[in-house]
């Protein structure tokens, strides 16, 4: 004859559910709130509405889906040409984020103050040597 | 996704029309990830393109040690991701807000079983797991659909949104119960009077 499961157990049985059929729960647990189970009709309640759930959310990849109308068509154009295609997906990274323009600008300034520096530098050298001489 | 060798080894070796055929055959399941992932149409149409530009750039370098379908679905994954986190401009895991109210972005549910009221009834569960899924926050909804829908394995989840496998399964726990109460006509089942007592 078995114990009636405590309310703790049933409780912590519960926080343990979403992972049972999913892999996630490691084999002794899973073993441990199988055990549970047999013997709380309640929990086993809540366990088959998790399975159920399952089914239904896992059904989702097998829903059918129209691509829209055209897009086809779009994907042959872009293989028959795909130098086009490079380019335009250059151009549209920097259209969609913005990041590379500010990327090409803060580069050519950083850039100017480089070469700049390097100037200066080249120059104060040079006076350095003639100084010298 | 499934895709035949045999078209990928014509595509490298540039016979005509075998780029069409690739494409033709695994385009709407590229589509219906991206879709999936993103819920946005246009979106999704983007990422495919995306998707089918890697395909050109590199499918004369797959080796054929993984097979194709499974290199092609995480490219589409990737690619949503990234797109992901361009749209929000934030940490694409960081965000705990909802989606808005659910839409059927999945359009038509036709479906092959026979008989006007099984297509019915599975169009209604589909309808509303597809809205349980949509209310969830963006951050638990790309977990759920990866492992749950995809079915990618915990480490598989986590390497693609960088998250460890123990915040995977964190995320993963709390979205089945939100999923649980959302599609279960009673949300919660309470426990005994009698067993409470006994706490």
């Amino acid at each position: 004859m078995t114990s009636k499961p405590t309310a703790a157990a049933c409780a912590a049985t519960r926080a343990d559910l979403p992972g049972l059929d999913g892999g996630e729960l490691s084999t002794r647990r899973a073993f441990e709130l199988r055990g549970h189970l047999a013997d709380c009709a309640d929990c086993g309640e809540v366990a088959a509405s998790y399975r159920s759930m399952r089914r239904s959310i896992a059904a989702l990849h097998e829903a059918p889906v129209a691509p829209p109308a055209g897009l086809l068509d779009q994907l042959l154009d872009a293989a028959a040409n795909p130098s086009a295609v490079e380019r335009a997906a250059a151009v549209g990274r920097g259209a969609v984020s913005g990041a590379r323009p500010k990327v090409v600008a803060a580069g050519v300034g950083v850039g100017a103050l480089a070469a700049g520096g390097l100037g200066v530098l080249a120059w104060r050298l040079a006076k350095g040597r003639r100084a010298a001489a | 996704m499934d895709v035949d060798i045999d078209i990928v080894r014509a595509c490298q070796r540039g016979e005509p029309g075998a780029m069409d055929a690739l494409i033709r055959a695994t385009y709407t399941d590229v589509y219906a990830l991206a879709l999936r992932l993103l819920r946005d149409r246009d979106e999704a149409a983007d990422v495919t393109q995306e998707v089918f530009v890697r395909v050109l750039r590199s499918v004369n370098g797959f080796r054929g040690d993984a097979a194709f379908g499974t290199w092609l679905h995480r490219v589409t994954v990737n690619a949503a991701l990234s797109a992901m986190r361009k749209r929000s401009k934030r940490p694409l895991l960081g965000s705990t807000d909802g989606l808005g109210a659910p839409g059927n972005a999945y359009g038509d549910l036709a479906d092959p079983t026979p008989g006007p009221e099984e297509r019915a009834e599975r169009a209604e569960l589909l309808a509303r797991a597809e809205a349980a899924v949509a209310a969830l926050p963006e951050s638990a909804r790309v977990i759920v659909v990866l492992r749950d829908v995809e079915g990618l394995s915990t480490a598989e989840v986590a390497a693609a949104t960088g998250l460890t496998e123990t915040a995977v399964k964190v995320r993963l726990f709390r979205a089945r119960e939100r999923l649980r109460a959302a599609l279960s006509d009673t949300a919660v089942t309470p426990l005994p009077r009698s067993r409470r007592a006994q706490s």
